[in-house]
């Protein structure tokens, strides 16, 4: 182990107090005078911190590098920080060898580092591989690092950077792309910042492109002059992105519906010119609804008010668009997603009419380059999933139904709300398919039986699992569908299989998926891979949800009284008692409901499993289907046989359903069971917490007569059997299974 | 030369390679070929991201020589 220098011990004992400790080491390196000092201070804080890397301290090592690669001791400072290995050192390490021109030793230092991020650092790693690969002479290995870097890039100057990179290597060969347009940018603000981000966006995307940057504000004229500079370039695709300060909108419009015809009206007409003298396709962008409006929400409250008739705008070019083959690209979304406070640059626009600001460019490139991709009818057409851990928590062979998180605790609702993403996906259009290594009896069981399951059997077009090897298996999706490999976009929670994957099979979209099932939805979602243009009726035929939204605020306005609502619903209850599958939503009911909470008594599983076993407890999970859907086991009562008393211990019932009456038909089936067992009535009690008054007086309103009010606030009631009718339940389908499926009750009934 | 001249030299040359070898306080536009109206706001962009600042429009304004935006700099973030 090398010793550091007596100043580079002191440098790395006060940088255990920093927030950016190799940022920081950069800045004290560079004031050092002494070139052999510096090196022993980079060394330092590279040997400790050195896995601790961002955007920012990559930047500032380079820069080191770059110095230190100039001065004496050169050499030897390469080869101490090659024998560190933290990304730090190999980063400068490879840096500095690029410095001496030793092009493909850099590059095999970088290619070997480990990515701590999928973002920035990977974007300025693989941008570093591949400028080496070029200055090497290895163009035809460099196209891949160069797409990923686009597809990874956060910061303008990177991402513009691989751009420079790309028209460098591209005077050496043509790019392998799936597709090669001509892309011209028109409309307003400076169009040039966007080009210099849109190519490489595009390459990240797939797409090779030429890409031309309209006149400032002529948008009008490249479309129409038989001479302008956009009918010399000759476009496949023509973007009109004209922003909405060109519109020439007052605060307040008198005619609001002519203002809005007017606008559309003018586009529809630059489109038909771009699509006769071009056969282009048009992608035209919506209008930012700007956030800061001296009317405020008056400018959207208001009938003519500037916001609204923008927004109006907006809404209609939707529509004109579809029937004129024209694709609308969303900046109002595009800017809401980023967040329209950084999108916008007041400064940036009176100094250089830039819009959006520069930090936002990446983000709108990206975005753009996804409508263009589809535009290029390049859309992935098929996702396929890995199983355990990725559909669901924990591993089917091992941990059985039982085991595996799936609904129940917010673990397994992240994945049962991920499943419902997913299962929207094919509703849409993207059929599903399953890649597993997995026995399929086990994999086929969690789909059939569990009880919290979103997606079913019949939601996959293909279903494989088996212990195959998975590139073998994504083939034989693809063929199956007939579709090509570079259609498939592949989702597996394990690191070692993605990359193993994205080895293998490099043309298969493998997205870097975070730890959190919480966060695969909108993971999946931003890649954009499923971008589309059309929605056709086939799809909207299977587009159920559809109708039944509709459907629901139909019956909504409807309904004058709550009766007619209640019944209207549809409503389907299932009573079970208790069972090992359910035990851990149950458990989590339990211990998380608080309002609709008569006693607020807290259990643990082996509370519950006790319930289970007791021959005098009767155990009731009530599990919601309505119209509109299946919202899961949202209740739970609790109750023993004391004597001649049917006493309830437990009572509770999720907010999301509360106001349909669901506690009377609870009730009913506890009555079911207190005539069952022959008792003469049913105890309650009422527990007063902070949260459960809406409960103070559920059990007046089911008539029970109170026996006793202790002084503290909670009551016990009492229900005669004898002399109480069973509470309506009319506007329920119930399936009770609770007194049959009970364990043999063997109290002696008075 | 101060820290934030150094990191402002190094922003220079990262843009412009060896055409701003040397920078003077009196370097303008004219002096370095590539430095047009859009490389300046690439510039000031990749200022205010090596700086941790934004410039204002008077700021902008004023940058129009490698002194000027020197001393603009440090005022913003010389602290």
């Amino acid at each position: 182990m090398k010793l550091h220098s007596d100043r580079a011990r002191e440098v790395v004992s006060f940088l255990q107090h920093v927030d950016d400790p190799l940022r920081t080491a950069a800045a004290i390196a560079a004031k050092e005078p002494d070139a052999a000092e510096k090196v022993e201070i980079i060394a330092a804080a590279a040997a400790n911190f050195g896995d601790r890397i961002n955007a920012r301290s990559l930047q500032a090592l380079a820069r080191q590098a770059r110095d230190i690669a100039k001065g004496t001791g050169a050499d030897a400072a390469v080869e101490r920080l090659l024998g560190i290995s933290t990304v730090a050192a190999q980063w400068m390490a490879a840096l500095m060898l690029e410095a001496f021109a030793q092009h493909a030793r850099a590059a095999e230092v970088l290619q070997a580092i480990k990515d701590v991020t999928w973002r920035e650092e990977r974007a300025l790693r693989l941008q570093a591989l591949a400028r080496n690969l070029i200055r090497e002479g290895r163009v035809q290995d460099a196209w891949a690092p160069l797409q990923q870097a686009a597809k990874a890039a956060e910061a303008r100057q990177t991402l513009v950077g691989v751009g420079q990179l790309l028209k460098e290597a591209s005077r050496t060969e043509q790019p392998p792309a799936r597709a090669v347009r001509r892309v011209a940018l028109v409309g307003t603000g400076t169009l040039s910042f966007w080009a210099e981000a849109l190519k490489p966006a595009l390459y990240g995307a797939g797409v090779w492109a030429e890409v031309f940057a309209g006149e400032f504000g002529q948008y009008q004229q490249e479309i129409v002059d038989p001479e302008s500079g956009m009918a010399k370039f000759r476009p496949d695709v023509i973007v009109i992105a004209v922003d909405y300060r060109a519109l020439g909108l007052v605060d307040v419009f008198s005619d609001p519906d002519a203002a809005v015809e007017g606008i559309v009206a003018q586009f529809r007409g630059l489109w038909t010119a771009c699509q006769e003298r071009f056969g282009a396709a048009v992608v035209q962008f919506n209008f930012e609804i700007p956030e800061i409006d001296p009317f405020g929400r008056l400018s959207a409250a208001v009938a003519g008010g500037r916001s609204r008739v923008l927004q109006q705008v907006n809404l209609q070019l939707w529509d004109v668009a579809q029937r004129a083959n024209v694709a609308v690209f969303d900046m109002n979304e595009a800017a809401a997603e980023y967040g329209k406070q950084r999108w916008n640059d007041a400064g940036m626009w009176i100094a250089a009419k830039q819009y959006p600001a520069a930090e936002a460019l990446p983000s709108l490139a990206r975005r753009l380059a996804s409508l263009v991709r589809a535009a290029c009818g390049l859309t992935s057409k098929c996702l396929v999933l890995d199983l355990d851990g990725t559909l669901w928590g924990g591993v089917i062979g091992e941990d059985g139904l039982a085991g595996i998180r799936l609904g129940g605790d917010p673990e397994g609702e992240a994945y049962t709300a991920f499943q419902r993403y997913v299962q929207a996906l094919r509703r849409r259009g993207i059929p599903l398919a399953v890649c597993s290594k997995n026995n399929e009896a086990d994999a086929l069981s969690v789909f059939r039986e569990h009880p919290e399951t979103v997606l079913r059997e019949d939601d996959f077009a293909v279903f494989l699992a088996n212990w195959e090897p998975k590139p073998d298996n994504l083939r034989r999706v693809a063929s199956m569908l007939n579709i090509g490999i570079d259609s498939l976009v592949f989702l597996d929670d394990n690191p070692m299989e993605r990359n193993f994957i994205r080895k293998e099979l490099p043309e298969v979209e493998v997205p870097e998926l975070p730890d959190d099932p919480a966060l695969y939805a909108e993971v999946l979602h931003r890649t954009y891979l499923f971008e589309s243009l059309t929605f056709t009726e086939e799809d909207q035929r299977r587009a159920d949800s559809y109708r039944e939204n509709a459907q629901r605020s139909q019956l909504a306005a409807g309904s004058a009284n709550l009766d007619d609502y209640l019944a209207g619903l549809g409503m389907k209850l299932e009573l079970q008692a208790f069972d090992e599958l359910n035990l851990p939503r149950i458990v989590q009911l339990i211990n998380k409901t608080n309002q609709f909470n008569l006693t607020t008594r807290r259990a643990t599983a082996a509370d519950a499993v006790n319930w289970m076993r007791d021959g005098n407890c009767y155990t009731q999970a009530m599990r919601l289907r309505d119209r509109f859907g299946d919202s899961g086991i949202t209740g739970i009562l609790v109750a023993l046989h004391e004597g001649d008393v049917v006493r309830i211990d437990n009572w509770l019932m999720s907010c999301r359903v509360l106001g349909r009456r669901i506690e009377n038909a609870m009730l009913a089936s506890v009555m079911d069971f207190a005539n069952h067992v022959g008792a003469r009535a049913i105890a309650g009690e009422y527990v007063p917490t902070a949260k459960n008054e809406q409960v103070k007086d559920l059990y007046d309103r089911l008539g029970f007569a109170r026996i006793q009010d202790r002084g503290d606030g909670s009551v016990v009631y009492e229900l005669r059997l004898d002399t109480s009718a069973r509470p309506a339940t009319q506007w329920f389908e119930v399936e009770d299974s609770t007194v049959t499926n009970a364990p043999q009750n063997q109290s002696v009934t008075v | 030369m101060s820290a934030i001249e150094d990191r402002v030299s190094a922003v220079f040359r990262e843009f412009f390679g060896d055409d701003a070898r040397e920078l003077k306080d009196e370097t303008t536009f004219a002096d370095i070929s590539g430095w047009d109206s859009i490389a300046h706001v690439n510039l000031i962009n990749a200022l205010e991201a090596e700086f941790d600042t934004k410039f204002s429009v008077r700021d902008v304004m004023k940058m129009n020589s490698v002194g000027a935006i020197r001393s603009v700099v440090t005022a913003r973030a010389g602290g």
